[in-house]
């Protein structure tokens, strides 16, 4: 009796580690990615550590730094699309933009991806889109990539529907 | 012995899975594209509902109809038929908007159902994809003086779909360019 | 433990139910009428083929449903006008079979089979609004494919046609030649010289058309409604119209069916269709 009900366990477990290993590699995830490119990030503190050490917590830092700004341009882009008025919604664009490195840093959206090369909507400025936020309420794309210049602002940035 | 049975089985599911992704026909990319052009869609159907409501400001509709404007291939235009009349009438795309923003009501509320209907995309002779999307509309507009009038129109909206390419910071970007173009509008019995 | 792997298999199908609230009770009613719809020609070959579920989802060929019979059979009626249209219904029914017989189905193919449209037309011939029909295929072109004009029927034009078959038909007499063909002043001088044509001759309204047109003398005004004939199915022609009605039987339907019982009757048909007879 115990070996039948052990027996369907292992049966079952198999199948859902299957289709959820499965499904995990081809759906969508929306997730931030970390930022690969360590000198865009913004300077870090000096800190009294060991090389090594040193080393391995500036990249943490600016990392948590890094993924906290751009929770910060998820928030705004949420803000400018339920803005209750036309006003509100313009001042939160004006916030936002304070982020970037000009108005018309380019904003690529991925809108699929499978293997290396993901596939784009047309690629369109940070001004362009934040309008487009605030006229169609359409909010579907969340940050995937910011790339900073030395001044730590965004110069160009990657969503994924 | 049963748990090589067991092995292969979710193995044989697991292989399926991924096959579905990587298949040649990629139905995952194609929903991905009709994702995109069925969005474009939608947001000729917000600006469509912005440019009819009575509330709009006429700066803030010429704005809007601007942004919807940039939606369209060039000389796009929109046949228009109601069950009265079996002649179609035939617009330019900002005519259109022109019209719908100058209808003499006081109140007009648009609504979409939640149908959409995605037809395939076709190769035409130039290598651009082209496409149908089916949607329907509800028109109800109001007068103060009592007048009313109601509608449902089913639209059937060109899409356009090709491979395009531009330069951003020195690279190369590819990218999926959607346009809409011609529109059927057609009055239902529904 | 069955269960609760099933549940997980459930979670794991992403199904869309995203709704408008503001709809009304009406609204509601009607949008199951609308999905209920055919509502393009794309949408009439997918659910033929059993390429779609109930919500206009595509299956793909890797799908378990993709093309199914039972899918199918349960489809067909669907795409039957059943309120205006007069078929018989044991001839449905066969047809159904046919189509879905198991080892050899039948599918319709857009690119490849022998399906046109009849487009039912108002134009301006030379400020007289005129009907006509044009008949219309895919061809393909290019990268791809495009839909061609591939003959016409005019009223204007039939009219000025009428050849004259009979036994006491005019004709220019055998010796004609020694005189230089003088019996062609009197035979010219009336209309309908094409009683003078071979007795193969039939008029290319085709050309006609397009003369016209190039004169400027015809211009395209609109169009009033648009037809598409089938010879896709071994044995049967059928065709489909646009049924703009309320209710769940509207859109794209197969508005008469006819079985072939050979080439022969095909031709027959075909010609029925171009005006040709």
């Amino acid at each position: 009796m115990t070996k039948h009900i052990h027996k369907i366990s292992l049966l079952g477990m198999a199948i859902l580690v299957a289709i959820v290993v499965g499904f995990s590699s081809c759906k969508s995830q929306k997730k931030l990615t970390e930022v690969s490119d360590s000198q865009d990030v913004a300077q870090a503190e000096d800190e009294p550590k060991e090389d090594s050490e040193e080393k391995s917590t500036v990249i943490k830092e600016t990392n948590t730094r890094t993924i906290a700004k751009e929770e910060r341009l998820n928030n705004y882009f949420g803000a400018i699309a339920t803005a209750s008025s036309l006003n509100s919604a313009n001042a939160s664009i004006q916030e936002a933009l304070t982020m970037f490195s000009t108005s018309e840093a380019p904003v690529l959206i991925v809108i699929y991806k499978a293997g290396s090369q993901p596939d784009y909507d047309e690629p369109t400025t940070i001004s362009k889109y934040l309008n487009y936020l605030k006229d169609t309420k359409n909010n579907n794309a969340l940050v995937e990539e910011a790339v900073y210049d030395t001044n730590g602002k965004i110069k160009e940035l990657v969503l994924k529907k | 012995m049963q748990l090589t049975k067991y092995s292969i089985l979710s193995l044989t599911l697991l292989l399926t899975v991924s096959a579905f992704a990587q298949s040649n026909v990629d139905p995952r990319r194609k929903q991905a594209i009709d994702s995109l052009a069925l969005e474009k869609v939608k947001d000729l159907s917000k600006y469509i509902s912005i440019i009819g409501k009575k509330e709009t400001q006429f700066s803030e509709a010429q704005r809007v109809m601007d942004r919807a404007e940039e939606l369209f291939a060039e000389d796009s235009e929109v046949g228009v038929s109601s069950l009265s009349r079996e002649e179609i009438s035939y617009f330019k795309v900002r005519e259109y908007f022109e019209r719908l923003m100058a209808l003499n009501y006081d109140k007009v509320t648009i609504k979409w159902y939640d149908i959409h209907y995605v037809s395939d995309l076709e190769m035409q002779p130039d290598g651009t994809y082209v496409g149908v999307i089916t949607i329907y509309q509800r028109f109800e507009g109001s007068s103060d003086n009592g007048l009313s009038y109601k509608d449902t129109t089913k639209k059937d909206i060109t899409i356009y779909v090709k491979r395009k390419e531009t330069q951003i910071a020195g690279r190369i970007i590819e990218f999926w360019d959607v346009l809409l173009g011609d529109i059927q509008v057609a009055e239902t019995s529904a | 433990m069955r269960i609760i792997l099933l549940f997980f298999i459930a979670a794991f199908t992403v199904h869309a139910s995203v709704g408008q609230s503001e709809l009304s009770n009406e609204m509601k009613e009607t949008e199951e009428q609308l999905r209920a719809s055919t509502k393009q020609i794309n949408q009439f070959f997918r659910r033929f083929n059993g390429e779609e579920d109930e919500d206009g989802k595509r299956h793909f060929e890797t799908d378990k449903k993709y093309r199914n019979p039972s899918l199918r059979k349960k489809y067909m009626p669907v795409l039957f006008d059943t309120q205006t249209s007069q078929i018989d219904p044991n001839l449905v029914k066969n047809f159904v079979r046919q189509i879905t017989k198991k080892g050899s189905p039948s599918f319709l193919n857009f690119h490849e089979d022998d399906w046109f449209a009849a487009v039912n037309t108002t134009f301006k011939f030379k400020d007289k609004e005129i009907s006509g029909l044009l008949y219309m295929r895919l061809q393909k072109q290019g990268q791809g494919y495009e839909w061609i004009i591939d003959d016409v029927a005019f009223d204007q034009f039939k009219k000025l046609f009428d050849k004259d078959t009979s036994e006491t038909k005019k004709f220019m007499h055998p010796m004609s030649h020694e005189l230089d063909f003088m019996t062609l002043r009197k035979a010219l001088l009336e209309n309908h010289a094409e009683q003078f044509t071979g007795r193969n001759y039939t008029p290319d309204f085709l050309t006609i058309f397009l003369y016209e047109m190039n004169l400027g003398n015809l211009k395209f005004a609109t169009v009033k409604r648009v037809a598409f004939h089938f010879f896709s199915i071994d044995g049967y022609y059928f065709s489909i119209s646009n049924f703009n009605r309320p209710g769940y039987n509207s859109g794209w339907l197969i508005s008469s069916l006819v079985p072939l019982a050979n080439d022969a009757q095909k031709h027959q048909m075909k010609n029925y269709i171009y005006d040709k007879n």
